[in-house]
């Protein structure tokens, strides 16, 4: 049963663990998954906590349908201060971990204080134990999980773990299982390389009993059948998430040379179809998964022979590909490979090399500053193994890298400089570094990225469907009101759409479904229908859709509540200056010349805080907060 | 005619969907570790084989069961375990050769594949058709075009 | 067999919906006059750029 699932509270300084039962009441408020992870950060850290200290928590959760024929119900949510940018560390992770965490017995991990040194935690049917790690410490991610499986003789051991990236509390590493599944962005693995936390392995043949169990079969292989009906459903099981690139590419929606271009003109070496025949081998799926979007592959002949992964995505063809001025595959590959394998997530890699780069070609940055690493664009290709290294081993420029965007620029003005100059070519928000896509034009897309709380991001509310030119019509139905605008230039609706967006997303990230089954890709994704009905029939909670809504509403404000706590406000729900100010050099005509508006910023920002019950600053106002049940404060329900 | 479940394993993406839909209908939880059909994965070399009883003409299981509580039903071409005579000593598990035959360690009895009376729910848990439930009778002929189909290029190629 | 959802594509500046003649490697869209390079996956096409001048 879902709901009797465990949550267990594991102190490292002191070895004691607790496991206990969730309460129903914190199921209707929160869900699970990120949901209730999002409340115990709220309530476990603060402005005082170094994220890197043994203060602050880690915690490990599975969202609340994980494990019941839901599909795609595999997803691992991890938070914890992030390291990176001081605010709300969240991320998700695919694959079998989450699964296997509930068949043992869990839902919840909340990891407190610091061991003394390298342990693991081995969790197996009801039962925690810390183990000494000391023999796991320094091997890559795929190493660590093998070691693990061999010396407890079973194979179905599923574990999450940290690279050496995160031993060495690269501020940005992240936590990985299997070989290519990832809880990458805002650095959970540098908390659990700084608690002396080197992997979290499950085993479990508990039951997972359901409530009605012939209802919830009959409607979650119906509910299979309506997304493999749906056009996207076909694309992604194909082509994986890089259906999308020739698409924005044409446009001139990507970044390039760190936003100097917005698209490549010679695109010949990055199709998809170059990968298909040139090095895919096969696709996998996460667990119960009918869309298998993941791809594997292997590099035939080369220097590089015979390496065999999985991968890549969309943003690691971009990160590190058209944003560095790489434009073939096998670079892109291995550099996927290397930051899978030492555990760091490669979307601040590709970044933050992307602007040193920048700052190098314009003579802000010099060989002194990178240690004698060529930052030229035409050796990107040469450079990124090199960097990857560098920065999981903090040796070299690497470890000008190693602490993220406010690290790096601190370590640059320190080593002379000009702050604000450098500073200009960092593309992020709130610290964090922006998705290599070009949304200068996409209105929608890029408030979203403002106003996400874990900063620049693309998996809070991103959109995608927004460039689809739905009709005003639908949209309207959709998002639950207007007016809507069919076109992504267009400032108007573009609010609500993240007001929604971030809704729901929340939602999905807390029932711990995949977000690509959700109306990331298409209109007709899994919503609050399909997710009131899943629950009720797999754990007997009624919750009705509109519940859900306010649900989603409570889980984005406490999040809200926690950056506001940490000193952000309207000031900090901006993108970076070159967003406004530098018009699109190329693409199509309907993008070419494109920039964000201040003025209808400010605009979008008034709407979306009225649309959470927030002020004029972001704050949530306090009916808002008592509707939500969130006016005590501090609120330990758990 | 009686039907057989037909595994491809080249189209298993290893979801494990069939293991949950199976533990599902069976046992009425999600428990991978009660379903009757069981994915064996080699992760870093890229593979998945489905594995499930192979429902023996003359199945070991049958031979060896000292109660005969195992029997084949030749109307649905599977072999059928009778609880009320199964003393539980594993020696069926012992002899098959595919490890079709496992223990269920909640409801403390051997466990197999009944293909679900007919429905087999596997199947329409499979996205991929990696698994199928194919007539016996015409079981071979995806195989043997798809073989048939390489000479018949050599063929056209070399007259 | 091809459908007509195959051969139907939409224009990425003016979001015209575009009929693609079967094997064509270019196409200008009518409304707009962007020019695209397209591409075949089996029976159904694709935008895969712009043509280059």
């Amino acid at each position: 049963m879902p709901l009797t699932r465990k949550i267990a509270y594991i102190d490292l300084s002191t070895g004691e663990i607790k496991k206990e039962l969730i309460p129903e009441r914190m199921r209707k408020l929160f869900l699970g998954g990120r949901g209730i992870d999002m409340y115990l950060l709220y309530n476990y850290t603060g402005p005082e906590t170094d994220p890197i200290g043994p203060e602050n928590v880690l915690l490990v959760s599975a969202g609340l349908l994980v494990g019941s024929p839901a599909p795609g119900s595999a997803r691992t949510h991890v938070g914890g201060k992030s390291p990176v940018t001081g605010i709300v560390g969240s991320t998700n992770m695919g694959g079998f971990f989450a699964p296997e965490l509930t068949f043992a017995g869990f839902h919840h991990l909340v990891v407190k204080g610091k061991a003394a040194k390298p342990v693991y935690l081995w969790i197996h049917d009801g039962e925690i134990e810390i183990r000494d790690a000391s023999h796991l410490w320094g091997k890559d991610i795929l190493a660590t999980q093998e070691q693990i499986r061999a010396e407890h003789g079973d194979p179905e051991i599923k574990s999450m773990c940290i690279g050496i990236g995160g031993e060495n509390l690269v501020r940005y590493a992240n936590v990985k299982t299997g070989m290519k599944n990832a809880g990458g962005r805002t650095g959970m693995g540098c908390i659990m390389g700084s608690k002396n936390l080197k992997a979290i392995a499950a085993r479990g043949t508990m039951d997972l009993k359901l409530a009605y169990p012939a209802e919830a079969l009959d409607f979650c292989l119906k509910s299979k059948e309506h997304f493999m009906d749906t056009k996207v459903a076909t694309a992604l099981g194909f082509d994986g998430t890089m259906f999308i690139w020739n698409i924005t590419n044409t446009t001139g929606m990507l970044r390039v040379k760190n936003g100097q271009l917005n698209k490549l003109e010679e695109w010949e070496g990055l199709t998809i179809e170059e990968f298909h025949d040139k090095y895919r081998v096969g696709t996998v799926a996460c667990f119960n998964c009918p869309v298998h979007c993941r791809h594997q592959w292997r590099i035939k002949d080369g220097p590089n022979a015979g390496t065999f992964w999985e991968g890549p995505e969309y943003n690691t063809q971009m990160s590190l590909g058209n944003n560095l001025w790489i434009k073939e595959w096998e670079p892109i590959l291995i550099g996927q490979y290397l930051t899978d394998i030492y555990g760091v997530d490669f979307s601040e890699v590709g970044n933050l090399l992307a602007w040193s780069m920048e700052l190098y070609q314009r003579g802000l940055i010099d060989k002194k500053i990178t240690q004698g690493l060529d930052l030229d664009w035409e050796n990107a290709p040469n450079i990124l193994p090199v960097v990857i290294e560098q920065i999981a081993k903090r040796e070299g420029f690497g470890e000008l890298l190693a602490d993220g965007a406010y690290g790096y620029i601190d370590k640059l003005e320190k080593l002379g400089v000009d702050r604000d100059k450098a500073w200009y070519y960092f593309i992020g928000c709130k610290g964090h570094s922006a998705l290599a896509t070009d949304d200068r034009a996409s209105r929608a897309l890029a408030f979203g990225a403002g106003v996400s709380s874990r900063g620049w991001d693309h998996l809070r509310s991103r959109p995608a469907i927004d460039h689809y030119h739905l009709p005003e019509k639908v949209m309207e139905e959709l998002y639950d009101g207007g007016p809507m605008s069919s076109e992504f230039k267009s400032y108007v609706g573009k609010a609500r759409e993240i007001w929604w967006f971030e809704r729901h997303y929340a939602v999905v990230d807390s029932v711990g479904t995949c977000k690509f089954h959700s109306c990331f890709f298409s209109p007709h994704g899994f919503k609050w229908e399909h997710q009131s009905e899943w629950i009720k029939y797999i754990t007997g909670l009624d919750i009705s859709p509109e519940e859900l809504r306010e649900i989603g509403a409570r889980i984005y404000t406490i999040e809200r509540m926690y950056n506001n706590r940490e000193g952000l406000s309207r000031k900090d729900d901006w993108l970076s200056d070159f967003m406004y100010e530098v018009p699109m050099p190329g693409g199509l005509p309907y993008v070419k010349g494109e920039k964000l508006d201040r003025d209808k910023w400010n605009e979008m920002l008034d709407e979306y805080y009225a649309l959470y019950g927030w002020d004029n600053e972001g704050v949530p106002t306090e009916e808002t907060l008592e509707r939500l049940s969130l006016d005590k404060e501090p609120s330990h329900i758990l | 005619m009686a039907k057989m479940l037909i595994i491809d394993h080249e189209k298993c993406t290893g979801c494990r969907f069939c293991e949950t839909a199976c533990a599902t209908a069976k046992e009425g939880v999600s428990n991978p570790t009660r379903a009757r059909v069981s994915l064996v994965k080699w992760e870093t070399e890229g593979s998945t084989i489905p594995m499930v009883c192979q429902q023996c003409q003359d199945a070991p299981c049958v031979t060896v069961c000292p109660v005969k509580a195992l029997s084949r039903d030749e109307e649905l071409g599977r072999v059928v375990v009778d609880y009320d005579l199964c003393i539980g000593c594993k020696f069926c598990i012992v002899v098959c050769p595919f490890g079709g035959m496992g223990f269920d360690i909640i409801a403390k009895r051997v466990i197999k594949c009944d293909l679900c009376d007919g429905d087999p729910n596997c199947v329409k848990a499979c996205s991929t058709d990696a698994i199928q439930f194919v007539d016996l009778s015409t079981v071979n002929i995806v195989k043997k075009r798809k073989a048939a189909a390489r000479i018949e290029e050599l063929i056209k190629r070399f007259g | 067999m091809v459908t007509e959802k195959d051969v139907t594509l939409r224009c990425l500046n003016c979001f015209n919906r575009l009929k693609i003649p079967p094997k064509a490697h270019e196409l200008k869209c009518p409304n707009c006059g962007v020019e695209y390079v397209i591409t075949w996956r089996g029976n159904q096409a694709k935008i895969a750029g712009t043509v280059r001048k």
